[in-house]
C-alpha cells in the first residue's frame, strides 16, 4: 500500500506537469469549451463539463493556477470523449437493438 | 451441387439481410416483446404496463396501497374543470380534439404530415389553444399535466393504437427515436436499453429495472421524488440527467421521436395513467 | 563493553523499525477506508448501485459481487484497468468506464482499486 501511495504522488505531477507543459489552463479550458459546444451540437454533451469548467475559471480567478490546471484538464477530459462518444455512437448503437 | 444450392440460398439471404437492415416498426415490437417474455417467463406482458411493480410482489402491495389513495386525483379534478371551461373564442378541447375527446390518448403521438413531424397530446393541446386565442401551456407545468391528467384518465381502458404511416418523415422520426433509445450517453455511458434491455430486472441499488413494454402507457405520473404529477419528457430528462448527460428540452424533436418509438412498442397494451410511481 | 554500547543502537533502530511498521499499517488502513468512502458515494464510485460487497447496505445485483477479489484479479493493475475502463475487456458492458470517461480523478481510482482489491 505504501506503493500505491508512491504511485499517486508520482502520477499526479506528472500529468499535470505533461499536460501544463501544453498549454496554461486559459488555452485548456478554450479548447474544452470549444469540444464541448461541439458535443452539445450533436445532443451529446456531459452534465459533468460546464460545472467543471466554472470551477476552473473561480480557482483562475483566485490565483490557484495548480487547482484551475487540473480541472481544466478534467473539463477538458470530459468534453473530449463526449464527443468520442457522439461519433462512436453513430454506429455502435445498431448493435444493441433487440432482434437485429 | 454446391452452386445450385448457393444459387438457390443467396437470393433468401439477400432477402433476409435486406429485411433485418430496415426491420419495420412492428418486426421492432414483435422482437421486443418476444426478448421479455423470454427474459420474464411468469409475468404476461400486459402487466408491464406497471413497470418495476409487474416484477416484485412486495413493492407491488406497498404500491397498491399508495392507490388506494391515488395521490394523482386532484389533477384529474383541476384537468376536468380546465378541460370544460371555454377558451377564448368560446371553442372548447373538445371540438379541437375530434370525436372521441376526450378519449384520445391512444392515438398520440402521431405522424402530423403537415409539418412532416410527430406531434404529441400536448402538443395538439397547444395548437388547440393557439388556435383559439389562447397562450400555449408550460409543457412541464401544472396546468398542462393536469389537462394530460384527466384526458389520460377518460382514455383508461383503451388500447395503444400509433401508426407509423407510409411516409419516409414518418419512418425516419420513427428511426430517430429508436436510434435514440439505444444510443449511449452521458459520463456514465448508459443507453435507456442498458437499464430497460440488457439489466432490466435487475436491482439498482432497491430499485428494479422495468421493461420499456407499458413506459408510455400510464402517464402523467404523480412521483413521489417530484411530490407532483409531471409528464413522460420530465422523466425522460431525469433519466439522462442520472446518466450525466445534458438534457434536452422538454418536446425536443428527439423526445418526441423516443416518445414515438416507445409508444409504438406498447401498441395494442392498455393505458393506465394517470399513475404513481416511488 | 561493546555490546553495552551497541544497546541503545539496536533499541533505537527497534524502535524506528516498529514506528515503521504502525506508519504503513496506518497509511494501508486510510486509503482502503478512503476508497471504500469514494466506492460508497452516489456522485462518485456508487458501486454498490450495481455490485454487493461486505458491510454495504442496498446494494444492486446487476454486476458480481464485490468478494475474493485477489482470487479472480490476482494482479492489481488488472483490476485497475477492469475499473478505468471495462470496456476493453468487454463492449457490451453497462459498466461505466471509471478511468477512461473521468468519473473517478486518477487518485480517487487508486484508492478505490485498494479498496476493491482488499476485499
Amino acid at each position: 500500500m505504501m506503493k500505491t501511495v508512491i504511485r499517486i504522488s508520482l502520477l499526479l505531477p506528472l500529468s499535470l506537469s505533461a499536460l501544463a507543459a501544453q498549454a496554461g489552463p486559459a488555452e485548456t479550458l478554450e479548447r474544452a469549451s470549444t469540444i464541448y459546444e461541439q458535443a452539445l451540437a450533436q445532443e451529446h454533451g456531459w452534465s459533468v463539463t460546464e460545472p467543471l469548467i466554472e470551477e476552473a475559471r473561480a480557482a483562475m480567478a483566485a490565483g490557484d493556477e495548480d487547482r484551475a490546471q487540473a480541472l481544466a484538464d478534467r473539463a477538458l477530459l470530459t468534453a473530449e470523449q463526449s464527443l468520442k462518444q457522439a461519433q462512436d455512437e453513430k454506429d455502435a448503437w445498431q448493435a444493441r437493438v433487440v432482434g437485429r | 451441387m454446391l452452386r445450385t444450392f448457393s444459387h438457390r440460398i443467396y437470393p433468401a439471404l439477400i432477402l433476409a439481410v435486406s429485411a433485418t437492415a430496415i426491420a419495420s416498426p412492428e418486426e421492432d415490437r414483435n422482437a421486443l416483446r418476444a426478448f421479455y417474455e423470454q427474459r420474464f417467463p411468469g409475468i404476461e406482458l400486459d402487466a408491464h404496463v406497471d413497470g418495476a411493480y409487474a416484477l416484485d410482489a412486495d413493492k407491488r402491495d406497498q404500491w397498491l396501497e399508495m392507490e388506494d389513495f391515488p395521490p394523482y386525483e386532484i389533477a384529474i379534478d383541476d384537468g376536468a374543470d380546465r378541460y370544460d371551461e371555454p377558451l377564448a373564442d368560446g371553442s372548447s378541447y373538445a371540438d379541437c380534439l375530434g370525436n372521441e375527446a376526450p378519449v384520445v390518448k391512444q392515438y398520440y403521438p402521431r405522424f402530423d404530415p403537415a409539418s412532416g413531424e410527430i406531434e404529441t397530446l400536448e402538443q395538439r393541446i397547444n395548437s388547440c389553444r393557439e388556435a383559439a386565442g389562447e397562450e400555449p401551456l408550460d409543457y412541464l407545468g401544472s396546468e398542462m399535466s393536469s389537462l394530460m391528467a384527466f384526458i389520460a384518465y377518460e382514455s383508461r381502458g383503451e388500447r395503444v393504437a400509433i401508426e407509423v404511416p407510409d411516409d419516409p418523415r414518418a419512418q425516419a422520426a420513427y428511426e430517430d427515436g429508436k436510434e435514440f433509445f439505444y444510443t449511449r450517453r452521458g459520463q456514465l455511458n448508459f443507453a435507456c436499453s442498458s437499464c430497460h434491455v440488457t439489466m432490466v430486472g435487475n436491482a439498482l441499488r432497491a430499485e428494479r429495472l422495468s421493461a420499456s413494454l407499458g413506459h408510455t402507457t400510464h402517464w402523467p405520473v404523480y412521483r413521489l421524488k417530484w411530490k407532483e404529477v409531471g409528464p413522460l419528457h420530465k422523466r425522460f430528462i431525469e433519466c439522462n440527467s442520472q446518466v450525466r448527460a445534458v438534457p434536452l428540452e422538454a418536446q425536443s424533436e428527439s423526445y418526441r421521436n423516443l416518445e414515438y418509438f416507445l409508444t409504438y412498442m406498447s401498441n395494442g397494451m392498455e393505458l393506465n395513467g394517470p399513475a404513481s410511481r416511488k | 563493553m561493546y555490546a553495552q554500547q551497541l544497546r541503545p543502537m539496536r533499541t533505537l533502530s527497534a524502535l524506528v523499525l516498529t514506528l515503521a511498521a504502525i506508519t504503513t499499517q496506518a497509511a494501508e488502513s486510510d486509503s482502503i477506508a478512503e476508497g471504500r468512502e469514494i466506492a460508497a458515494d452516489r456522485n462518485r464510485g456508487n458501486c454498490y448501485s450495481c455490485h454487493m460487497a461486505d458491510g454495504a447496505q442496498m446494494t444492486g445485483n446487476g454486476g458480481p459481487p464485490l468478494m475474493q477479489m485477489q482470487m479472480r484479479f490476482p494482479d492489481r493493475e488488472v483490476l485497475k484497468a477492469q475499473i478505468a475502463d471495462p470496456r476493453v475487456r468487454n463492449p457490451n458492458t453497462v459498466m461505466p468506464p471509471y478511468g477512461a470517461h473521468g468519473i473517478l480523478t486518477a487518485r480517487e481510482l487508486e484508492l478505490v482499486v485498494d479498496y476493491i482489491h482488499s476485499l
